[in-house]
């Protein structure tokens, strides 16, 4: 009993000896290794924000583009204005599709869609705002991403032929620096007016 | 003891190699590099379908701007050189065009190929 007790007794130290500076190690080394899984989970954040933000901006133009009557695009403080014709009472009058076949459906309402680039192309916090006729504001559609912070460095449009919009837009993150720059072109069949300034 | 450290030691480094091939961007640009090839793609398209409603004709070679044909998303010191072919099943008024976009990425070959019917006016 009593050897027992003395052995037991002195072990505890030899163990904590042995233990203390194996957990230490152990605990450094799973700092490190979360640090840099942390690090590079930022980067991979930062860079997928990017991308997405790049495509998010053309995928809407192509869409708002495509059904546009007119189209007014300003080169100055880059800003492009859509404009579509839509109907006043949806639901009563669009309710008869063969009333609308028959041309007694008249689409007078004209609708905007704008997106204009606020700030400075290259300079911080500069970021594409997109607006609705029904709003008075135009709401930013990128940028205001703490994991992801971008500014627009370059957003440029061209007429290349006839009832064609040609987009280019760069961005770059804060976080990582990197670029990302996407060009592409719009056919518009309906357009009847396309002015540049 | 001894035994608890060096096989939560392994387990550690498996879960950190796992964690750590998750690559950013900038390590694998594929899909940054998809996505722009199908923009580019669209681009060619519009383009043909201008072609086709004013003038009424369809023309294969690329007739987007020779700048769009570089880029160096995620690539900054190699940029990547698109490769832009079309071919063309007519069949009368409407013409089913099919658009290929090519690169090379680290010795690797990758395409993407989009479709649209055209109308061309006469």
């Amino acid at each position: 009993m009593l050897n027992k007790k003395f052995r037991s007794g002195g072990f505890v130290f030899a163990e904590f000896a042995i233990a203390l500076p194996l957990l230490i190690l152990l605990g450094w080394g799973l700092a490190t290794v979360g640090m840099k899984i942390f690090y590079l989970g930022k980067i991979q954040l930062a860079d997928y924000v990017l991308e997405e933000e790049v495509h998010d901006v053309l995928s809407r133009l192509i869409y708002d583009a495509r059904a546009a009557k007119t189209l007014i695009a300003e080169k100055e403080v880059p800003t492009l204005t859509f404009t579509y014709r839509t109907i006043n009472e949806v639901h009563s009058k669009l309710g008869n599709i063969q009333s609308t076949a028959n041309g007694d459906v008249i689409a007078d309402k004209t609708e905007t869609r704008l997106y204009i680039l606020a700030g400075d192309a290259g300079k911080k916090d500069s970021k594409i705002n997109y607006k609705r006729v029904d709003e008075y504001l135009a709401n930013p559609i990128t940028g205001d991403n703490y994991f992801g912070e971008t500014r627009v460095t370059q957003f440029e449009f061209d007429k290349p032929a006839e009832k064609v919009l040609h987009v280019t837009l760069e961005m770059q993150s804060e976080v990582t620096g990197h670029k990302i720059k996407m060009s592409t072109a719009v056919y518009m069949p309906g357009c009847e007016s396309f002015k540049i300034y | 003891m001894l035994l608890n450290v060096v096989i939560l030691t392994l387990i550690t480094s498996f879960a950190a190699m796992i964690l750590l091939n998750a690559a950013p961007r900038i390590k694998n640009p594929q899909a940054a590099l998809r996505l722009t090839a199908i923009h580019l793609a669209n681009e060619q398209l519009s383009m043909m379908e201008s072609l086709a409603a004013e003038e009424g004709r369809i023309v294969s070679s690329y007739l987007g701007k020779p700048e769009d044909l570089t880029t160096e998303n995620f690539s900054e010191t190699n940029p990547i050189e698109f490769t832009v072919s079309t071919t063309d099943n007519s069949s009368g008024n409407l013409h089913h065009v099919t658009v290929k976009v090519e690169w090379t990425f680290k010795e690797r070959k990758d395409f993407i190929e989009v479709e649209r019917t055209i109308r061309v006016v006469e």
